[in-house]
């Protein structure tokens, strides 16, 4: 089972249809109607936290979720998912100087991550954001997968664990790669 | 030529309902004729018509349905329903309205049968803009209503006129229900032929004329206007929300009948969705660009249009508005957003890998405006109606918000108002399950003494508040128009 993590008023169904285009069995789960060992206790194989329109403050159950299961099922967040991953671990966030709503950037990517495996060194990915983590908070232990044109970072791995996050939108209609990445997250183990 | 009683015994089975149909010649009536007639007969009137833009001109479509005198009518207020029927009316608390007509429908299914129109008979009117409460009930906004707007009002027809200007005929429709097919089927015929009659003899005249008797008064100032656009781009730096439609509204005291508005803008620029709605308490005329929900058996189109520019005054500054508004990077990104937020509200209701985009940023035109537009589609659940449907796309993305619950709240703040009929989503789903509903926009409603214009634009960090107030006002003055132009026809017309 595919634990789908809704934090609210994010694009939570085109994650849904992304992933329902390899695995079915995928349940939606609202960031604060679960407990962690709720969670655990349903044995989820992966999960994907989406994104949002709040704070990674306001995520529920999400940051105490990604410290106690990071190493023990790959995560995969996005965009607040992304910034909720490393506020879990400390980060601050901060206002990027152009809000980027609905603008789709270059992307370059670390291809021998595993996320990234058989994708170009380059594609395009969606941003809807206005806040960032800036390279300097990232947390130690942390490695940047991905980096935007515009020199923002945008996508980490915890160290060599499978837990990820990515600022940019897979399941966005202008990142065209998006579906290989969800591939990619869904074949880890 | 009606349907016999030996097809509609072979259509029968597994349905609640089959349709009687009988096409008589469309002699001399056209829309606008079966519309008064409609009106002259009941304050319950429903028209939807729509025209195609070819490229070379702007063309009727085949089919025009006009409704009147419904079986019943379903509205819901504030966690009350409202059942009609004829004068009696009952009321209960109701907190989820789809479930009731989903099962209004439910019970009342009819096959699709061979050359008939999209909609024989089932639920046609409006879902208002605040109807989202009853899907999100944590939604937290103002809940004061001094217009008194219902969240939702509903006609369930089970009699019809369709006029089929491809074969030139009207289309006379009544629903019967299966259960005792047989007398159900003679009475139909009888009710057939009252309509038919009715085309020659029922009266045109019981029309109340349209005035407008004051001026037009905005709703917000330009001061206002600039202070709400400032807060929106406040909210948007904040990384409350990525985009919200502001609007303002011009209001005059009026009396009389929307019906000669709606005839002025079906002949001056007539565009995609070209309806009237009329109940106890509300008149409409709507000239909307903009599909929000279309589904014909089983497959789900949604036609977002955000990102607007002005027409031009010749065929050079048009195509020039056109290609400058394609290269604009916030209606771009104020488009995709809404690309995204359509496949999104899919995402919940189709199949997997059934969700597809076409069209992408085809410039749609208006008799004013001009907007970028993106078709989506997507193959409904089997499990899924369009009430599912109804339930994740009102209020539509272009007159809310991305995202779209805390983008109403956000709105609700500013605004400090209830939109009610502007915004609102309306059409019809059909006894079959299809449905066809555009968004209330362009259009002006007529309730309380009072006519409105209602017009919005997507706010986005880039926005510029006097060209977001002057926007407002340019959607607003195809209808203004209108209006003046019905109002002094009917004067006219009175004087004679």
């Amino acid at each position: 089972m595919i634990a789908l993590i809704d934090n609210y008023d994010g694009c939570v169904f085109n994650l849904f249809q992304l992933i329902g285009h390899y695995r079915r069995d995928i349940r939606i789960i609202r960031n604060d109607r679960m407990t962690v060992a709720e969670l655990q206790a349903l044995q989820p194989d992966h999960i994907v936290i989406s994104g949002g329109g709040s704070q990674p403050e306001a995520t529920g159950m999400v940051r105490e979720m990604i410290r106690t299961l990071t190493g023990q099922v790959p995560i995969l967040g996005i965009c607040l998912g992304y910034r909720a991953l490393l506020s879990a671990y400390g980060a601050s966030m901060s206002y990027l100087d152009e809000i980027m709503q609905g603008r789709a950037s270059q992307i370059s990517l670390a291809t021998d991550c595993p996320l990234f495996k058989g994708l170009p060194g380059e594609i395009q990915g969606m941003r809807y954001h206005s806040m960032t983590v800036p390279e300097k908070e990232i947390p130690e232990g942390f490695r940047i997968i991905a980096r935007a044109s515009d020199g923002e970072v945008m996508g980490v791995q915890a160290g060599n664990s499978s837990t990820f996050g990515i600022q940019f939108h897979p399941e966005s209609f202008l990142t065209p790669e998006g579906s290989r990445i969800m591939k990619n997250f869904l074949d880890l183990d | 030529m009606t349907t016999s009683l030996e097809e509609c015994r072979k259509m029968a089975s597994g349905y609640g309902m089959v349709p009687v149909v009988k096409r008589v010649p469309a002699g001399g009536h056209t829309v606008e004729d079966l519309a008064e007639m409609a009106r002259s007969l009941s304050k319950q009137v429903y028209v939807m018509d729509h025209t195609v833009d070819t490229g070379k001109e702007i063309r009727w479509e085949r089919y025009a349905v006009i409704g009147f005198a419904p079986a019943l009518e379903f509205s819901c207020t504030d966690g009350v329903m409202t059942v009609a029927q004829g004068g009696t009316r009952i009321s209960y608390p109701c907190k989820d309205p789809s479930r009731v007509l989903a099962g209004v429908l439910a019970a009342h299914k009819a096959p699709y049968a061979a050359g008939m129109p999209p909609f024989t008979g089932g639920l046609a009117g409006y879902f208002a803009y605040e109807y989202i409460k009853y899907a999100e009930p944590e939604i937290q906004w103002e809940e004061a209503n001094p217009e008194q707007f219902k969240d939702m009002d509903l006609f369930f027809f089970d009699r019809l006129f369709v006029l089929d200007r491809q074969q030139q005929e009207i289309l006379l429709i009544v629903n019967i229900a299966t259960d005792h097919l047989e007398e159900n089927y003679r009475k139909a015929l009888f009710t057939l032929g009252e309509m038919e009659n009715m085309l020659e003899e029922a009266p045109r005249d019981g029309v109340p004329p349209f005035a407008i008797t004051g001026s037009f008064q905005p709703m917000f100032q330009l001061q206002d206007y600039i202070r709400m656009v400032e807060q929106a781009r406040k909210d948007i730096r904040k990384g409350e929300t990525c985009q919200i439609v502001l609007s303002n509204a011009v209001t005059a005291p009026a009396q009389g009948s929307l019906l000669s508005a709606y005839r002025v803008l079906r002949k001056k620029d007539p565009t995609r969705y070209m309806c009237y709605f009329s109940s106890d308490d509300a008149e409409c005329a709507i000239a909307s660009p903009e599909a929000t929900i279309t589904l014909q058996q089983g497959q789900l189109y949604m036609n977002p249009l955000a990102g607007t520019a002005a027409r031009g005054k010749t065929k050079e500054e048009d195509l020039k508005n056109e290609r400058e508004l394609l290269a604009d990077q916030k209606s771009l990104d104020e488009h995709n957003m809404l690309v995204d937020d359509a496949r999104n509200e899919f995402g919940a209701v189709c199949d997997f890998d059934s969700i597809g985009i076409r069209d992408y940023l085809k410039v749609v035109r208006c008799a004013r405006v001009m907007h970028i537009g993106t078709t989506v589609t997507g193959r409904l659940r089997s499990d899924k109606t369009a009430l599912d449907v109804i339930d994740m796309t009102v209020p539509a993305g272009v007159v809310s918000g991305s995202p779209k619950i805390h983008g109403c709240e956000l709105i609700n703040a500013i605004e400090k108002n209830r939109r009610g009929i502007y915004g609102s989503t309306l059409g019809q789903i059909s006894l079959t399950g299809d449905a066809d509903f555009c968004v209330f926009i362009h259009s002006a409603f007529l309730k309380n003494g009072k006519v409105t214009v209602r017009s919005g634009g997507g706010i986005v960090i880039d926005s510029v508040p006097e060209e977001e107030h002057q926007e407002c006002l340019n959607k607003a003055m195809a209808m203004e128009g209108a209006l003046y132009e019905a109002s002094a026809l009917d004067k006219g017309g009175a004087e004679k």
